[in-house]
């Protein structure tokens, strides 16, 4: 027989409402409150050994001692799984159960990363409970409403997976449809986001092995466009967006003008860490008094050109030495006096749009009139 | 006359002491082999291993892959113009063997690392970690230029397939595979006319196809005849890999064997153009209109299949000739791979046009190799960003596990939402 730790809160092990919330961690035997349906559920294969708890108010306010006391008390029940919840809308609950389940395992086989322990883990709270955000990319939930009216079905759902995460095949390689070729490889095997027990998507597309190769899928894809029948594309077009240019700048000798790149120049060393690849963030850099960028000083660190003209002589990224002759010239108001960086390759546009809306919120606090845009 | 592949298929490859290929068995002289390679001026010595399915072992660097070929002289040569003489391609027959793979490796300049795993889940993800490799490792003489010592690479690659098919003269072969010349004008009228554009990676030395051993780096879009693509016109001098095609892959190549594996089935087979990924925008859209012309034209195709080799630049390459094609009145297909690093979408530009497309995968997606190797070859550390042992468990973005994901559809390999 399989064994299975069920983690719940204070409400849950049946040890008092909102008034028993600063509970510390603790251990019942075997199956309590939802977990005694879950036991039914689950049949003969597979039994809940243990019940760990704890308040979601001592939780909340003591996350690192209260998990380590947690996975203490699971590890002494030596599980082939842990089942934390279902939490539903639960904000504190559904944290306790996300941190939980990302300390003590992951999909089959893939432990999430930084977790302690490595052994099959699967929670279930509603989408939009802040612990599912946490964890959805590493651990599989299964998704419930706000309320536990749902319990019984939700159970049943989590029954079915749990039986599929410990049976056999769940580890076993294979090439057959459908198979999930990520590190999170257990997912495979029929535990997958989407299927019909109604595991949360972790967001993202995730690479998956089909019975047919590209070329055929191609060609039929194409006959089915000229036909003009129904046809499905395998990459969805993002929705387009028209932006209105904003109007121009009638009088340069009077704006502040401000320097932004997707360049990747960056100060020597690269303090801030801006990603050459898939960039997440970037980097405001004061011009303090400089007249032009020193190749001493500054670097690209883009990794999708060859930037050894850029680092060569930064200004061809970042035309500082011009600008300055303009204002001193007077056919330019001013500079702003930072300048903007960031890596523009293979960033999502949703990332990239991020990143803008910060950079163009703080060059309007500092009134600046106009932008000088620069990529690679 | 049609173009014929003669099939040799490889069951097993060792060395011996006669270069032979006798009944699917492939033995080869190490030190014939060598000789062969070294004349090659700027290659001081190179260094020969055999790897095999199952092997423990580790292919590190990988530049080029190569399926051996062969053609009787008065028919040309195997890859005109890169290694041998000019020579019409795609015309009569050409030995092959099948399931077999010369293996370049080596550490260029601005090189991006190209794994083959033969055991493990890493061999599961790429053709390559399933057949037999004959690895070339050369060594560059002292003081070589290393653009100049990347092509003495690429033709060692070469070389030493033609050194392997070699063996294959006067032998019968295990079956033909025949390839009409005459495309479309042999199909019934009433079947949809299907034109494929293919893009070939075209930055300059070490970053690009050579048609004919010109780099395409300069070339206008052009119609050439599928079967010339089958039959070495067109080869990778790439050592910026890894999601760019192979010659391996170009010789086999997967889309215009199903185009005419379809052809006078339910569709015509209306022929292809070729085309490079220039480096300016206005030079890309020029190229997108030209193939646009030449596939409605020229070509007179009521349809296209629209292939890229390479990254993100390749993706505005792929939606212009997409906006081009459909502006003709071609409907279009795009193949793409992907590069969604959370939850954005997956390609660096996009058309509205662009509503069918497929996915031959999520490039930057890691997957676990955790199969410990006895052999690595061709390096001691991984390139690049990808931290890990070389011989232990390493996570590695998938586009590193060269053939896993591939730009002209050999793999069944995709990207879902998930």
């Amino acid at each position: 027989m399989k064994r299975i730790v069920h983690y719940v809160n204070q409400f849950f092990a049946g040890l008092g409402g909102e008034e028993s919330a600063g509970l510390p961690p603790g251990v019942l035997e075997g199956a309590v409150g939802p977990g005694r349906l879950l036991q039914t559920l689950l049949g003969e294969g597979a039994g809940i050994v243990a019940t760990v708890y704890c308040g979601d108010d001592h939780f909340s306010e003591n996350e690192e001692e209260a998990t380590a006391r947690l996975l203490d008390l699971v590890k002494e029940a030596e599980p082939d799984l842990l089942f934390a919840g279902p939490a539903f809308g639960s904000g504190r609950y559904g944290l306790a159960c996300a941190g939980l389940c990302r300390a003590a395992g992951g999909w089959p086989g893939t432990p999430a990363v930084g977790a302690e322990l490595s052994i099959p883990v699967l929670t279930a709270m509603s989408p939009s409970n802040p612990g599912a955000d946490l964890i959805r990319r590493d651990i599989p939930v299964v998704a419930t409403g706000e309320s536990s009216g749902d319990m019984r079905a939700v159970l049943e759902r989590s029954a079915v997976l749990i039986a599929k995460m410990l049976s056999a095949e769940a580890a076993a390689p294979g090439n057959e449809e459908g198979l999930d070729i990520s590190s999170t490889a257990g997912i495979a095997r029929g535990v997958a986001p989407g299927g019909e027990e109604g595991l949360l998507p972790r967001g993202g597309r995730w690479n998956t092995r089909v019975s047919r190769r590209a070329a055929e899928r191609a060609v039929d894809l194409l006959l089915a466009k000229l036909a003009g029948g129904p046809m499905e594309t395998e990459i969805p077009l993002p929705p387009f967006q028209e932006i209105d240019p904003a109007p121009g700048i009638r009088d340069l000798g009077h704006a502040k003008v401000a320097l932004v790149t997707t360049g990747g120049l960056v100060p020597r060393g690269n303090p801030d860490g801006i990603k050459s690849y898939l960039s997440t963030h970037f980097g405001a850099y004061h011009l303090e008094s400089r007249e032009q960028l020193a190749a001493d000083d500054f670097e690209s660190v883009h990794g999708g050109f060859f930037t050894a003209a850029v680092n060569e002589d930064p200004n061809r990224l970042i035309p500082l030495d011009v600008l300055r002759d303009a204002v001193r010239e007077g056919s330019l108001g001013g500079l702003h006096e930072y300048f903007y960086s960031t890596t523009g390759n293979g960033t999502p546009v949703e990332t990239a749009a991020d990143m803008a809306r910060d950079i163009a919120a703080s060059l309007e606090e500092d009134s600046v009139d106009g932008v000088i845009l620069t990529s690679a | 006359m049609d173009f014929e592949l003669a099939h040799y298929p490889v069951r097993s490859l060792s060395w011996g002491a006669h270069t032979e290929y006798r009944e699917g068995e492939l033995v080869v002289n190490r030190d014939a082999l060598r000789a062969e390679l070294v004349t090659e001026p700027l290659i001081d010595d190179v260094e020969l291993s055999i790897v095999v399915p199952g092997d423990r072992a580790r292919v590190l660097h990988v530049v080029d892959i190569v399926e051996p070929r062969w053609k009787a002289p008065e028919n040309g040569n195997p890859f005109p113009g890169s290694l041998g003489p000019l020579a019409q391609c795609g015309i009569g027959r050409t030995h092959a063997l099948d399931g077999v793979a010369v293996v370049t490796s080596g550490s260029l300049p601005r090189s991006e690392e190209a794994i083959i795993d033969m055991c493990g889940p890493g061999s599961e993800l790429s053709r390559f970690g399933q057949m037999p490799g004959l690895v070339v490792l050369p060594r560059a003489r002292e003081g070589a230029d290393p653009g100049e010592f990347g092509l003495a690479l690429m033709r060692a690659g070469l070389r030493a397939a033609v050194f392997l098919a070699q063996t294959t003269q006067g032998v019968e072969p295990a079956r033909t595979e025949a390839f009409s010349l005459d495309l479309g004008r042999n199909a019934s009228p009433d079947l949809p006319r299907v034109g494929y554009l293919s893009f070939a990676y075209s930055h300059g030395i070490g970053r690009q196809k050579l048609f004919y051993g010109k780099s395409t780096r300069d070339i206008v879009p052009s119609v050439v005849h599928p079967n010339e693509l089958l039959d070495g016109a067109l080869v990778n001098d790439g050592y910026t890999k890894p999601t760019k095609n192979a010659t391996h892959d170009i010789l086999n190549h997967p889309m215009i064997r199903e185009l005419h594996r379809r052809h006078d089935q339910d569709l015509a087979f209306a022929g292809m153009v070729l085309a490079n990924h220039c480096a300016t925008y206005d030079d890309k859209a020029e190229t997108a209109w030209h193939a646009a012309r030449l596939l409605r034209h020229v070509v007179e195709a009521d349809a296209v299949v629209i292939t890229k080799d390479g990254g993100g630049q390749a993706d505005v390459d792929l939606m212009l000739a997409c906006r081009a094609c459909e502006e003709a009145g071609l409907r279009t297909v795009l193949v793409a791979k992907e590069e969604s690093g959370g939850d954005g979408p997956a390609l660096v530009d996009v058309a509205p046009q662009a509503d069918a497309m497929v996915s031959v995968g999520n490039c930057p997606e890691k997957v676990c190799l955790d199969e410990s190797m006895e052999v690595v070859i061709g390096g001691d550390a991984f390139l690049g960003a990808i931290q890990g042992e070389p011989a232990g468990t390493v996570e590695i973005p998938v586009q590193n596990i060269i053939g896993a994901i591939d730009p002209i559809g050999g793999s069944t390999l995709t990207a879902r939402p998930g």
